[in-house]
């Protein structure tokens, strides 16, 4: 058996080197970046993977006594299971057309399963709550125009901006015209737009600071099951890993005598000149 | 060249360094600024306490590592404030996953390793079941909604769902009250809009969202959407008022982490403005070549 | 395998957006035109509302923040969607009545 306190921190250490290289892109491109990434990739596919055999196997195959799969008689998941390594005929160039049958019913069962509610979920959905109360009164009966209290409520103006720059919006994507009131409509619409993408940007950004901040945080042993490690971990390897790409960088850079020198001329490649055919 | 043009030429490199430096310190010796609690994450937190008694609630990790340090708070406090109201309200508690990376997610929070999670003498199979990954995105979601015996047969630890009595219960979509998705892409809600809310149209819905997935979610609120907690900010203001039903939240180290995000979030944000402008300034007052 | 290598590639991979994302901020956000400047200073008002900090400074950041995303971000993302929604409903129907093809990939 091993250690716990060996498992935490070697994962520590393992954790805080794999993430100081995947930083070290910011430096420049290099070999422990390039290692992080195919680390990275390999780990993640192998994980998904791993869940969806044991998946498949649970529902497919089943277990004793189960309700589902293959142990509880239901034969018909050999279809399903010929359907799955149909799937693998991708990979071939000579069997290629066999996966498309596969493809088509995994993207016909999607399609029909979207467009079934497509149309109520998402586009009336959103119809119907354009349309909102355009005399919103409070509790006395009195129309609200603006309610500085509570800026992004129910009011006149508000409801009336949902339901002018919603349009627009839409007449933006669908219409190009030359009429000015297309034009003018499409104008306003992009306004709207330009609003959007900016509050998205700010939000992205905040989404971006997050998840820094929350690898800096491993890194500082806040976060994470062994803090010490972390710490002793991201000194060491920081300094190391910073002498180690200072070192790289000054190796592959050119000499000083190449750089100097003007490259060769490229040589012209010559048209090959069209036979004249009698006719 | 002007100061502004040599501003503009200066090396990326300087820049990623200036965010280190106003990010790292302040995570270690925290400023601790006040926490504002936004209608948002109030009215999240209120619809969790409305809960009726004995209701089915779903708690989803759609998401990968890649989101936890921003929605890990989130689910570390969903799941707490969820366990206190099994203790409250006698709720019953179903947790799934439609991304494979999720699935871990779900016994880490149990496990300790974020800080001190009291599940309030929850009974395992009675009170709360963790049926773990589900394969097939929107379609797993269909299937679900229809069956959920037939969706998932055993639970993250292989027992048949058919032998948990909390299940017994809990055959399609029309018995459960409650979708709490804390996800961070696709599948997400947009997919159980399509299959689950359609088949269900009294559904609750609520969301743990990343901040980049906002305003895909404020279009549905509040018809579809109750509320969704908007990104780590949102984490910290919901961490800070399950802690005061929980204090013992506030002192693991999801409750630490919290008030370390919210000094840096501020300083970074802060940095990106100054650059933002900096940038602006010395675009229209350099020297223009004619 | 999962706590202590994918998610710490996973986390960092993402997180590095954040510096090209400053770095983007300095060098490329600028305000050409008017529409470039209205896109600026709406993402300016969304941060100051999203970092704590910007409530301390004045509560009305928050109050800002919370009207653009409610209302003009809000209808702006909803035609989006709206526009979305009918694309993918002809998408459908094309795949559907074959006469989309390309997802079968290349080849004869």
């Amino acid at each position: 058996m091993i250690p716990e306190w060996f498992v935490l921190a070697s994962g520590a250490w393992i954790s805080v080197f794999l993430t100081l290289a995947v930083f070290s892109f910011l430096y420049k491109e290099n070999p422990l970046f390039r290692f992080a990434e195919h680390s990275f990739i390999a780990s993640g596919v192998g994980y998904w993977i791993a869940y969806n055999v044991w998946y498949c196997y649970d529902l497919a195959i089943g277990v004793p006594g189960g309700e589902s799969g293959l142990y509880a008689g239901q034969w018909w998941w050999i279809f399903a299971f010929v359907l799955g390594i149909i799937y693998y005929f991708v990979l071939t160039k000579k069997y290629f057309w066999i996966y498309r049958y596969s493809l088509a019913i995994i993207i016909g069962v999607g399609a029909g399963l979207t467009l079934r509610t497509l149309v109520q979920a998402q586009i009336l959905t959103l119809v119907m709550s354009t349309f909102m109360n355009l005399s919103p009164t409070d509790a006395a009966g009195n129309l609200i125009i603006f309610n500085p209290a509570s800026p992004a409520g129910a009011s006149l103006i508000n409801n009336l901006l949902i339901l002018v720059l919603v349009f627009t919006s839409v007449i933006y994507f669908f219409f190009t015209s030359e009429t000015s009131v297309i034009k003018n409509a499409g104008r306003i619409g992009r306004i709207a737009l330009m609003t959007a993408f900016g509050a998205a940007y700010g939000n992205t950004i905040m989404t971006r600071m997050n998840l820094f901040i929350g690898r800096a945080q491993e890194l500082l042993g806040i976060a994470g099951p062994s803090p010490t490690d972390q710490q002793i971990a991201f000194v060491v390897i920081g300094i190391t890993m910073l002498i180690v790409l200072f070192g790289y960088s000054y190796l592959v850079k050119k000499p000083p005598e190449e750089a100097a020198a003007p490259a060769p001329p490229k040589a012209e490649a010559k048209r090959p000149r069209k036979k004249e055919t009698s006719t | 060249m002007s100061l502004w043009e040599k501003l503009e030429a200066i090396d990326r490199r300087v820049l990623y360094a200036l965010l280190w430096i106003v990010v790292l310190p302040v995570l270690y010796y925290p400023i601790n600024l006040p926490t504002i609690i936004s209608d948002l994450t109030r009215e999240y937190y209120n619809q969790i306490e409305a809960i009726p008694s004995g209701s089915v609630v779903v708690l989803a990790y759609d998401l990968g590592p890649a989101g936890w340090p921003e929605l890990g708070g989130q689910c570390y406090a969903t799941m707490q404030h969820l366990f206190t109201m099994i203790n409250e309200k006698g709720i019953k508690v179903v947790m799934l996953c439609y991304w494979a990376t999720g699935a871990a997610l779900i016994p880490n929070t149990f496990e300790g390793v974020y800080g001190p999670m009291d599940q309030m003498g929850a009974e395992y199979g009675v009170d709360w079941v963790n049926l773990g990954y589900i394969a097939g995105g929107e379609v797993g979601m269909s299937n679900f909604a229809m069956d959920t015996w037939g969706a998932k047969p055993t639970d993250y630890e292989g027992t048949l769902v058919s032998t948990i009595p909390l299940m017994q219960n809990v055959r399609t979509i029309q018995d459960v009250y409650m979708l709490i998705s804390i996800e961070s892409g696709t599948p997400g809600f947009e997919e159980y809009n399509r299959q689950w809310w359609t088949r269900k149209n009294t559904l609750k819905i609520l969301i743990g969202a990343l901040g980049v997935s906002i305003p895909g979610y404020e279009p549905f609120r509040p018809q579809r959407i109750q509320s969704y907690l908007p990104g780590g900010k949102g984490a910290s203001e919901y961490i800070s008022l399950v802690g005061k039903k929980v204090p013992a939240i506030l002192a693991g180290q999801m409750g630490k982490k919290a008030v370390g995000v919210n000094d840096a979030l501020s300083t970074s944000h802060i940095l990106v403005i100054i650059f933002v402008a900096i940038g602006n300034i010395g675009y229209f007052l350099r020297p223009r070549r004619k | 395998m999962y706590d202590y290598v994918l998610s710490a590639l996973d986390g960092t991979m993402y997180s590095i957006l954040a510096f090209f994302i400053a770095s983007g901020a300095y060098r490329a956000f600028r305000a050409r035109t008017a529409e470039a400047a209205l896109l600026l200073i709406a993402g300016t008002l969304v941060m100051l509302g999203n970092a704590p900090v910007g409530g301390v400074i004045w509560t009305g950041f928050l109050d800002i923040n919370s009207w653009i995303q409610r209302i003009p971000m809000m209808a702006g993302i909803r035609g989006i969607l709206i526009g979305a929604g009918l694309g993918a409903i002809a998408m459908g129907i094309r795949i559907l009545t074959g006469r989309e093809r390309g997802y079968l990939g290349g080849g004869e």
